[in-house]
This record gives C-alpha cells, sequence and structure tokens, in this order.
C-alpha cells in the first residue's frame, strides 16, 4: 500500500495535467507568456466546478419540479443513475484508452522496482478519476438541488456520496476490462492512432446506442418484479434499463429508501457489486495489462516494402494545390484528434439531429399522439407546390440550420492553426500563398458540400419535394454553410495558434472555433431575427423577404471571401516562425 | 550566391538576434556559419529563407530579392532546419511526392533522385513506413532527402549533421563538396568545429547577433594564432566579442561596398 501511495505522488500530478489538457486550461508554450500560477489553477478549475455545478443545480431543481408534477419525482435519482454510467462510458474510453496504454510515462514506470500490481493500481485508479470528475461534478450538485426540492430526509444527502462513486465505477471497471481485452489480443490496438480513431467513432455509436436503449425500455414494457428492490409499489421503473446494470439498480435503491433498512440492504448490495468488479478487473489486469502494454511497444505489424513499380505509382506528379489538399486530407484523417473534432463532428452531427427529428416526427405519428398526419401534411404541402407561398420560411430555416451544423464542421476554422510548427512549410515552399490558402479552405468546402447535398437530397425524397425546392434549399444551404467556413478561417488567419503541443489544442482551443461553434449559434439565431425583421419591412411579401435573407447571407459571404484573399497575401509576412 | 546586406532583426524591439549584418557567400563554396548558442546563427539563416522578415536590411539568394521576389527565390534554394519536424503522419514515400509537386520536380527526375538520395541515406527500405515511425536521424535523412529533391542551387543547412549516423554525415559532406564544386553554394550552421575545418571553404563566426570573423581558416589563424586550434580560436574570439571589431577580408570588403 506504502508503494501504492508513493507511485499515486506522481501519476496524480500528472492526472491533473491530463485533466487540464482536456479542458483546454493547460499553458501554451510562448516566450512572452508567464508560467501559470498555481493559485491561477485553482481558480480556474473552482471557475469550472462553479459553473458546471450551476447548470446541475438548475437542472436538478427544474427536473425535479416537472417530475413532482408528474406524480413521479423518484424518477430522477433513476435518471441520475442511468445518466452517470452513459457519462462514464464515454469518458472512460477516452480516458482509459491514452492513460493506461499511450502515456509514455508508462516506460518508465516498468522499469522501476514496484510490484505489478501496484502499477496496475495506480494507473487504474489514475484513469478512472478523470473520467468519473465530470459526470460526478455534474450530477452531484443536481442530486443534492433534488433532495432539498424534494424534502428527502438527511440520509438521502450522506448516501449521495457513495451512491455517485457506485454509479460511475462499475460501468468504468466493464469498459477497462474490454479495453484490456481488446489490447492485449488484437493487432489493431498496437497503431495507437487507428486505435483512438476507431474507439472514439466507436464510443460515439455506443453512447447513441445506449440512450436509445434507454429511451425504448419505457414504464409500459414492466414485467412482474420490474419494481425497485424495496417495499411493494414504493417507486417503478422510468426506464426498464436500470436492472441491466446492477450498481445503479442497488444505488438508486439505496438513495430511494434512505428513510428505511431497505437503504442499508442496497447500498450493501450496490457496494457488493462495485467490489466484485473492481476484483474482476483487477485479476485480469493482472494478465493482461502489463503484456497488453509491451505488446504496443512491439508496434504493429511490419510494412511492406516499396517495390519499385509502387514506388512509380506513388510518385505520380500532381499541381501544388492537389498536392496540399491531399496531404492536409490524409493528415485530417491520420491524427485522431483533427479527425474527432473536424470530420466526425461534420458529418455526425447533422445526421443525428436530422435523423432524431424524422423519427421522432414518425413516432408521433404512429403513436397517434398528434391528431394529424404531420409528415402526410407535408408531403401534400409540398406536392401541391403551397411551398411556394412559404418560401421566406424556407430560405430562413435553410440558412439558420445550415450555420448551426457547419458551426460543427471546424476543418475551416482550424486549417492554419492546425499546421502548428510545420507552418514553416508553407512559408518555404514555392507555391503562391493563394493556392495554399484555397487549398486549406478546400476540405472544409467540400465535406459542407457533400454533407448538404445528401441533407438536401434525403429532406427533399422523404418530403416528396420538387426538384425546385430541393435546389433551393441547397443553394440557401450551401452559401450559409460556406459563410460559416469562411468567416471562421478569416477569423484563424487573424489569430492562429501555431505552437500548440497537443493535438486538441488548435481544433477546440483556438478563436476561430470559438467563433465557429458559438458565433454561428448566435449567427443562426440572427437569421431567424433578420428574416422576420426583412418580413415586416415588405409587408409579408413572401419572395421578396426569401430574397432579401438569401442577399443578406451573400453579402457576408463576399465580404468575407474579399477579406480572405487580401489577407492570403500578408498571411505569411504577419507570421513569424 | 546569397548576398547579406545590412541585416537586422529583433524579437522584442529592444535586443538584436542579428545586429547590422553583412555578409557574401559565393557560388562554388561550402561556407560555414559557427557561433555559440544563442548566437543568431538560426535566425541569420531563418531570415535568408523567408521564415522571418528582417527589420532591416536586404537579402539577395541567386539574385532574387528574397522579400520582394520570394516565390523565385524559393524555387533556388533548399532549407533544411535544425530540427527534423516534418508530417509524421505522412508515409515517408508520400512526404517525398509532396515536395516533388509543390517544388514542380518532373517524373523522371523525381524518380531517379529519390532513389539516388535514399539510397546514399540509406532509408530506400522504409519509404513506405509512415514517418512517426521514424527515429530523429532518420527523420534528418528524410527532409534532407526532401530539401535536395528539385536540386536547388543554393543549400541552406541548419545543424545537418546533427542526428546523423557516420556514414551519413560523410554522404553528406561528400554531396556538400560535389555541389560547391559544380559552381553552386552551400551555406550550413554547426556546432562541430572539426566539421567546420575539414569542409568548409569559408567561415564565419557571430555571436550575439554580430559578425567577429569572416574568412577562410588559414586568415583566422594568420590573424589570430597560428599554432591555435580552430576551438581554441573560436573560443578566443567569443570571449572577446565585446572589444573585438569584426574582421573581413579586403576582396569582400571592397565587393561590399
Amino acid at each position: 500500500m506504502r508503494q501504492y501511495f508513493i507511485l499515486m505522488r506522481p501519476l496524480w500530478k500528472e492526472m491533473l495535467g491530463s485533466f487540464e489538457q482536456g479542458f483546454g486550461l493547460s499553458k501554451k508554450k510562448g516566450k512572452k507568456r508567464k508560467p501559470r500560477s498555481k493559485i491561477a489553477s485553482i481558480l480556474l478549475f473552482g471557475f469550472l466546478f462553479l459553473m458546471l455545478g450551476f447548470y446541475s443545480v438548475i437542472y436538478g431543481v427544474g427536473i425535479t419540479q416537472f417530475l413532482i408534477l408528474a406524480g413521479n419525482p423518484d424518477g430522477f435519482i433513476q435518471m441520475v443513475a442511468l445518466g452517470a454510467p452513459l457519462l462514464i462510458l464515454l469518458f472512460g474510453i477516452l480516458q482509459a484508452i491514452p492513460t493506461l496504454y499511450h502515456e509514455t510515462s508508462l516506460e518508465s514506470l516498468l522499469v522501476l522496482p514496484l510490484k505489478p500490481s501496484v502499477i496496475i493500481g495506480g494507473k487504474i485508479t489514475q484513469a478512472y478519476f478523470p473520467a468519473a470528475v465530470f459526470p460526478i461534478a455534474f450530477f452531484f450538485p443536481a442530486l443534492i438541488a433534488h433532495g432539498i426540492v424534494a424534502g428527502r430526509p438527511w440520509a438521502f444527502y450522506v448516501q449521495s456520496i457513495p451512491f455517485m462513486f457506485f454509479v460511475t465505477f462499475m460501468p468504468f471497471a466493464v469498459v477497462v476490462i474490454l479495453l484490456l481485452f481488446i489490447m492485449r489480443y488484437t493487432k489493431f490496438a498496437r497503431d495507437k492512432d487507428r486505435f483512438q480513431m476507431v474507439t472514439s467513432i466507436f464510443t460515439v455509436l455506443l453512447a447513441v446506442g445506449f440512450s436509445l436503449f434507454i429511451n425504448m425500455q419505457n414504464v409500459g414494457t414492466q414485467m412482474p418484479g420490474s419494481q425497485m428492490f424495496g417495499p411493494d409499489g414504493r417507486s417503478t421503473f422510468m426506464s426498464g434499463a436500470l436492472p441491466y446494470i446492477p450498481s445503479s439498480y442497488f444505488g438508486a435503491g439505496m438513495l430511494l429508501y434512505a428513510d428505511s433498512g431497505y437503504s442499508l440492504l442496497n447500498g450493501i448490495l450496490a457496494l457488493l457489486v462495485n467490489v466484485f468488479a473492481l476484483g474482476v478487473l483487477l485479476l485480469l489486469a493482472r494478465r493482461l495489462y502489463i503484456p497488453g502494454v509491451l505488446g504496443m511497444q512491439a508496434g504493429g505489424k511490419p510494412t511492406k516494402q516499396l517495390t519499385r513499380e509502387a514506388m512509380h505509382r506513388a510518385l505520380r506528379p500532381r499541381k501544388a494545390y492537389r498536392a496540399i489538399v491531399q496531404k492536409e486530407w490524409k493528415i485530417l484523417l491520420r491524427t485522431p484528434a483533427f479527425f474527432t473534432q473536424t470530420i466526425l463532428g461534420a458529418v455526425l452531427m447533422p445526421a443525428l439531429m436530422i435523423g432524431v427529428m424524422i423519427m421522432t416526427l414518425s413516432r408521433m405519428d404512429s403513436s397517434g399522439d398528434l391528431e394529424f398526419d404531420l409528415i402526410g401534411m407535408l408531403q401534400i404541402w409540398n406536392q401541391s407546390g403551397a411551398w411556394k407561398h412559404s418560401l421566406w420560411l424556407i430560405v430562413m430555416i435553410a440558412s439558420a440550420a445550415a450555420a448551426f451544423f457547419s458551426g460543427s464542421n471546424m476543418m475551416s476554422a482550424s486549417a492554419i492553426s492546425r499546421q502548428g510548427k510545420l507552418f514553416y512549410y508553407s512559408k518555404l515552399i514555392p507555391v503562391p500563398a493563394r493556392v495554399q490558402v484555397f487549398a486549406w479552405l478546400t476540405p472544409g468546402l467540400m465535406t459542407t458540400t457533400l454533407i448538404w447535398l445528401f441533407l438536401t437530397a434525403g429532406i427533399t425524397i422523404f418530403l416528396k419535394g420538387s426538384f425546385l425546392f430541393g435546389l433551393i434549399v441547397f443553394v440557401t444551404a450551401w452559401l450559409n454553410a460556406y459563410l460559416v467556413q469562411i468567416v471562421s478561417f478569416f477569423t484563424d488567419m487573424f489569430f492562429p495558434n501555431l505552437d500548440w503541443t497537443n493535438e486538441v489544442q488548435p481544433v477546440k482551443n483556438t478563436k476561430a472555433t470559438m467563433v465557429s461553434g458559438l458565433g454561428m449559434f448566435i449567427y443562426a439565431g440572427t437569421i431567424v431575427g433578420v428574416g422576420f425583421l426583412f418580413r415586416k419591412i415588405w409587408g409579408g411579401h413572401d419572395l421578396l423577404t426569401a430574397l432579401s435573407i438569401f442577399i443578406f447571407s451573400l453579402v457576408i459571404v463576399i465580404l468575407a471571401t474579399l477579406l480572405v484573399l487580401k489577407r492570403s497575401d500578408r498571411l505569411f509576412s504577419a507570421i513569424d516562425i | 550566391m546569397i548576398d547579406i546586406r545590412n541585416l537586422s532583426k529583433s524579437y522584442d524591439g529592444v535586443k538584436n538576434a542579428v545586429d547590422d549584418l553583412s555578409l557574401e557567400i559565393r557560388d562554388g563554396e561550402i561556407f560555414g556559419f559557427l557561433g555559440p548558442n544563442g548566437a543568431g546563427k538560426t535566425t541569420t539563416l531563418k531570415l535568408i529563407t523567408g521564415l522571418l522578415s528582417p527589420d532591416s536590411g536586404s537579402i539577395n539568394v541567386n539574385g532574387y530579392d528574397i522579400e520582394q521576389e520570394a516565390l523565385e527565390a524559393k524555387k533556388h534554394f533548399a532549407f533544411v532546419p535544425d530540427n527534423p519536424d516534418t508530417f509524421t503522419r505522412l508515409k515517408a514515400i508520400e512526404y517525398l511526392r509532396f515536395i516533388a509537386d509543390v517544388y514542380g520536380v518532373g517524373k523522371e527526375e523525381r524518380e531517379a533522385r529519390i532513389e539516388d538520395l535514399t539510397h546514399r541515406f540509406g532509408i530506400f527500405d522504409v519509404l513506405n513506413q509512415m514517418v512517426k515511425t521514424y527515429s530523429h536521424g532518420m527523420k534528418q535523412k528524410l527532409i534532407l532527402v526532401g530539401a535536395l529533391l528539385h536540386d536547388p542551387d543554393t543549400w541552406i543547412l541548419d545543424e545537418p549533421m546533427t542526428g546523423l549516423d557516420p556514414a551519413s554525415s560523410f554522404q553528406l559532406k561528400q554531396l556538400m563538396r560535389e555541389h560547391a564544386d559544380q559552381g553552386k553554394t552551400v551555406l550550413f550552421s554547426t556546432h562541430v568545429l572539426e566539421v567546420a575545418e575539414k569542409v568548409c571553404d569559408r567561415l564565419s563566426i557571430i555571436d550575439n547577433g554580430k559578425l567577429l570573423f569572416v574568412g577562410t581558416i588559414e586568415e583566422l589563424k594568420a590573424r589570430y594564432a597560428k599554432d591555435d586550434s580552430l576551438e581554441s580560436l573560436f573560443l578566443k574570439l567569443v570571449a572577446q566579442e565585446e572589444e573585438a571589431a569584426p574582421y573581413v577580408p579586403d576582396d569582400m570588403m571592397e565587393s561590399l561596398l
């Protein structure tokens, strides 16, 4: 145990470092910047948790009040018992992979005279806390706020503390066990980049699947015995998914019966389930972890040597523009942080949101919640040509939606910052600045165009719209999506972050990505306001309003494009390497 | 040929990293650029290659002003930085193709030169591997191959021997000699005085951004101490930097004036 605590000292510091990086609070390298003091770091963390706590309390109070009105205040505890594992699933994978396998400190640990079990225990602790901190910080204040609003007994508040650990640790242990097997027995895991890429996609899909699973397990599908472990009739499930996660099931039971002996019984069972998970995890880790790490050091599969013919093919000449674009694509696709923050978000977000919207509409129609057939009505509205009389609405919605979705596509917003130290190549190569700038913009514009082509086609087919309807939606959406790309690119030209050390920084923590993410959210709102304003100015004239909204976006696009072209000539001289 | 006149650069607006530097590097010579850490060598090389903009002064590379005719100038030189930072997520062959494309190297020429250079530096067999799997020395070799791919007239190399194994170091010195013998220019910075002594036709020593000496090793010895090694001459020069006036040979002074 003494060895464990000695080991945890440096690991704890490392843990804080990775936590700072994850939240974008890490110090940036630079000649003129002073290192951040300990007090400043504590204040920053404090502020972050205070903000999170504030949202959490609002969430807790709001949902509890709603559930009290609905007659099921206990549902909140179940929501937390299901929400926390969902988050730990997401953060657990993302945290455990680099901490357990990819950090360089691991090599230095293996040569120390420490028992393997101490290293394993230390590394698992190091992976668990940063993964659990966000779910706990988000749900714990909400739980306390819920207790106050719902008038829970004093024992509830005390038990809330072990509850948060019970509901987060077991799912984390399951995730790590899965990971141990993958890292030990699959070859693909040895390529750090490929593994991170696959797992990040898998995590997103898993989280989406898990939340769908929880939603589908509604109260109506109860079976005999589908009540909490306690006195009959005390509390029924909000979701039938709860018994599938024993730690959450008993944990929730512990809080729900906080005023009776069943609480202790549920608590003991939750503890036992967690201890069992920890035992299995440690047992398997003894066999799988260190061999898995050593397997990683052995490297990936050997690369084939180039034949003369392959070399001949691999060296086919291209124009400089194409060479830069293809290089950008390769780096975007091969760098996990770039891929997840740019391509994955850009493709998944609009697809998921529109998919969910269509599913919800279909479900509302089939469940009979609506007294009319909404989809049918929309299809008739399209087929009859009535949509032409609501042109302004179509242009406004397409503009706002495109701007909003394009804001999640950080390709252009990070195009210059992504170059990092290698920006010197751009200054060295004999390629005009405008060509390079256009090449950097190309991936963002290409994905934007493709996404809107597919989305427009999908919406038009689903709503049985005409070609003209589709064309108007596409042109309007593309213009606004392009607007976001060019404006955020322009911002990156002014405020590039080239001295990053962590690949997440240029795609997440720059002024341009903030403009892209937050600014375009505001722009999407503005375009709606502008739409109503023009409608008032033109006395409700449909075509003039639609044209005005379109021209409004077009003017911004032209201005931003001209500014980018003008700035591109001065870009290289403005940035010293 | 590289012609530098009254070049100054300051990062903070107070102290000059390069201070009123004038220098001529002629065709057909290997020119060594020596100085202690922080002397201003890398800054000077970055100014010559256009990576940094000077506060004052002018730089001509093969007759092209690096500020006014940047694109033309860039076509005629190669630069190897002191740190082999490169696109680690490209395969080496992809990296070389990219470089060949942006410099407009023809199909046959690129294939022939890649084959020749990568064989010389011993990285032909690993061309299909990702650069991230390369060691420091291998990356350095790859960057060297990339830099020399378009057969530039002028080579500008910042600490090019760092990380190279003896065989590759020998190959590079050989290549530098061949290049200079063809009447072209090689400018390189180094800390290794033995290399400078053996390879350079002429050399310069700078410290605190100021030029302390320009000339051949013989001229350096003749001026300071005949029996001293280059190392002791270098140390003496740098120590006396505050008092010493820069030594510039007569013929160079004439051309500068």
